[in-house]
């Protein structure tokens, strides 16, 4: 059970301000990204830091539609994070079952070969994973953007330490029963994995839904643009509107928002039971 | 219903050999007991018979069929397991019928069979519920009811009580004993407790690192030990075991003040034996060996003495319910020749 504990009148005088501070540090940005994204342009090239607009601009959240093909960035990103996050809930608990369940020679080393891809920067595989995409003909593709996705270390390495304390005797007690391999894990093993899995695919949505780098190197065509290079099309050679790019950050914003608001409960369970709090 | 024979069968680990080849049959119907200290190999044979472990080598043959190389759901075997193993997503419901369910019985059938055997268990009023919502008792019966529904030719349970506390244990020991008697069917039992082997074994199979000392009924081992092994390891309190020579056409006890026993004629002049002798067996008499107690157990019924010997053994004596007696007392204790037992120290095996 959670312990609360009630701070006295003199300790919550300085705690609740300090706390509010911090609070508004870490917001600043983003609320300056709302204040932005319902200035006028005349506001914004006024050269001042405007903190509340005079009046509010919603007719930006209309104009970018007009400006941009912002429906199908949108489109292309819930595909493209929603496909990638589906590869994830299905592959990474097999994957992470067979590491915690099974023996087979050269298990460690391939374990710890997989932890290994955790340490190096994605900048670093960016270039060789470019060539073979481009080798493969899959630039500019929907493949393009999912594949090298398709699987993660950090996916595989959650599942295997959800996987783990699953007794062996359940596994053993339904192969007594008669279930074979692929029943015991759709049976037996994947309805225990429910946070584990809820975790993996938000985190994974909400990632994706936000990558920047690849789909900027591999992507050339506009219509295959997600909304994060999508907003590149307001950074023009002489002048930027920042106002809509601000428009297009609060629809980055939402989907995950919401999104982290109703998986909230799972996260926080699968944080809590996998030790990685 | 069918009996279980074991054939020259052996289980290694890489180079670890933790059953060397091992011979034994379990008759159709039979209560056959694995008993053992614990890494003995019990639960390792029990489940190589279920197939979750493979052989090595030799042959399991169930009723008339070789099963060596069977899947384990395709044995005929059905496992209860110390942690009761209940699949905590589903009710007691699906986790009794899940077995019949991938045999792809009609669900009528399933419904029909699961009602019967919660209906023998004392289960119907808890159906719908998690394992998680029950109590150990009734998990062990769950457990033992998605074996009963399976039918099966023979059920193996692996320290099925072990988990529960000690008037549960009690009362589920005497459940599995008439469970035993209404089904009928073959059941090989491991357990490292030697009170349930003695209460439930129609034939008890004492284990010492992956060897069979001794196969027989439990008075038999209890009567007729084959060795120190099985003498100390059957029994409760355990079989006191004492250091003697040979000298003066019997035993001299040199753990007991040199007490002298009349028997043991037999053994080779001068050789050190061990003589063997169970608590309840000890006579007390004004005569006998004395012995000082260094502590002392009134059970209400019955009373038990305590006391380290010379040579650093420890040696307990029934008092037949005397409640005088203290410790630090002396009892003078008189050995009966025709309830002792003595071993080769080196070899353990029995000589007299």
């Amino acid at each position: 059970m959670a312990h609360r504990t009630s701070y006295p009148l003199s300790a919550r005088l300085w705690i609740y301000p300090l706390m509010g501070v911090f609070v508004l540090l870490a917001m600043l940005p983003f609320l300056y990204m709302v204040s932005l994204s319902l200035q006028s342009d005349a506001e914004m090239f006024s050269g001042q830091v405007v903190v509340i607009p005079e009046t509010l601009q919603f007719t930006n959240y209309i104009t970018i539609w007009e400006k941009a093909p912002f429906a199908r960035f949108i489109l292309n990103s819930f595909f493209v994070a929603g496909v990638i996050a589906l590869l994830h809930v299905i592959f990474d608990p097999m994957i992470g079952y067979v590491f915690a369940k099974m023996e087979f020679p050269g298990k460690r080393f391939m374990f710890v070969a997989l932890l290994s891809t955790l340490m190096i920067p994605f900048f670093v595989r960016l270039i060789p994973l470019y060539v073979m995409t481009a080798q493969w003909g899959l630039l500019n593709t929907y493949t393009g953007l999912i594949l090298p996705f398709a699987m993660s270390a950090f996916g595989i390495f959650l599942m295997r330490q959800f996987i783990l304390p699953i007794p062996d005797d359940l596994i053993a007690a339904a192969r007594l029963d008669g279930a074979g391999e692929v029943r015991i894990f759709i049976d037996i093993v994947l309805p225990q994995l429910g946070p584990a899995i809820a975790t993996v695919a938000l985190l994974t949505f909400v990632f994706q839904f936000n990558e920047f780098i690849w789909p900027l190197v591999v992507v050339s065509s506009e219509n295959m643009r997600p909304i994060t290079t999508g907003l590149t099309l307001f950074n023009q050679e002489f002048f930027t509107q920042w106002n809509l790019t601000a428009v297009g950050g609060m629809l980055l914003f939402l989907p995950c928002f919401l999104l982290y608001l109703f998986a909230q409960r799972y996260f926080v369970q699968s944080a809590m039971l996998s030790g990685m709090k | 219903m069918a009996g279980v024979t074991l054939k020259s069968v052996r289980k290694d680990y890489g180079a670890v050999n933790a059953i060397p080849e091992l011979d034994l049959t379990i008759g159709d119907g039979e209560f056959c007991v694995f008993v053992g200290p614990s890494g003995c190999g019990k639960s390792t044979l029990l489940r190589t018979i279920a197939g979750l472990e493979d052989l090595s080598s030799g042959q399991i043959v169930i009723g008339d069929t070789d099963v060596s190389h069977r899947h384990p759901g395709e044995r005929g075997v059905a496992m209860v397991f110390q942690n009761y193993a209940l699949y905590p997503h589903m009710n007691v419901r699906q986790n009794m019928g899940y077995a019949l369910k991938l045999a792809r019985e009609p669900k009528a059938m399933i419904a029909d069979k699961v009602a019967r055997a919660a209906e023998t268990l004392g289960l119907v009023d808890y159906l719908e519920r998690k394992p998680a919502e029950l109590s150990g008792g009734q998990r062990q019966r769950v457990a033992i009811g998605r074996a009963i529904v399976r039918n099966p030719k023979v059920f193996l349970f692996d320290e099925p009580l072990s988990n529960l506390d000690a008037e549960l244990r009690t009362r589920m020991r005497l459940e599995l004993s008439d469970l035993h008697k209404t089904l009928g069917t073959t059941m090989i039992y491991v357990t490292h407790d030697q009170v349930e082997a003695m209460t439930l074994a129609d034939k008890i199979v004492v284990l010492r690192a992956g060897k069979i000392e001794q196969v027989g009924t439990p008075l038999e081992l209890y009567d007729n030990p084959a060795n120190r092994f099985v003498a100390g390891f059957i029994g409760s309190p355990a079989m006191n075991f004492m250091s003697a020579t040979q000298g003066d056409g019997g035993l001299i006890l040199d753990d007991l003040n040199g007490a002298h026993l009349t028997f043991g004629a037999g053994v080779a002049a001068g050789k050190p034996v061990t003589v063997g002798i169970r608590p309840e067996h000890l006579d007390l008499s004004p005569e006998g060996a004395p012995l000082t107690l260094r502590s002392v157990e009134q059970l209400g019924g019955v009373t038990y003495g305590y006391a380290i010997l010379p040579s650093g053994g420890e040696f307990c004596v029934d008092l037949k319910g005397r409640r005088d007696v203290r410790a630090g007392d002396t009892v003078h204790l008189n050995i009966p020749q025709q309830r002792s037992f003595v071993f080769d120290p080196e070899t353990g095996r029995r000589l007299q």
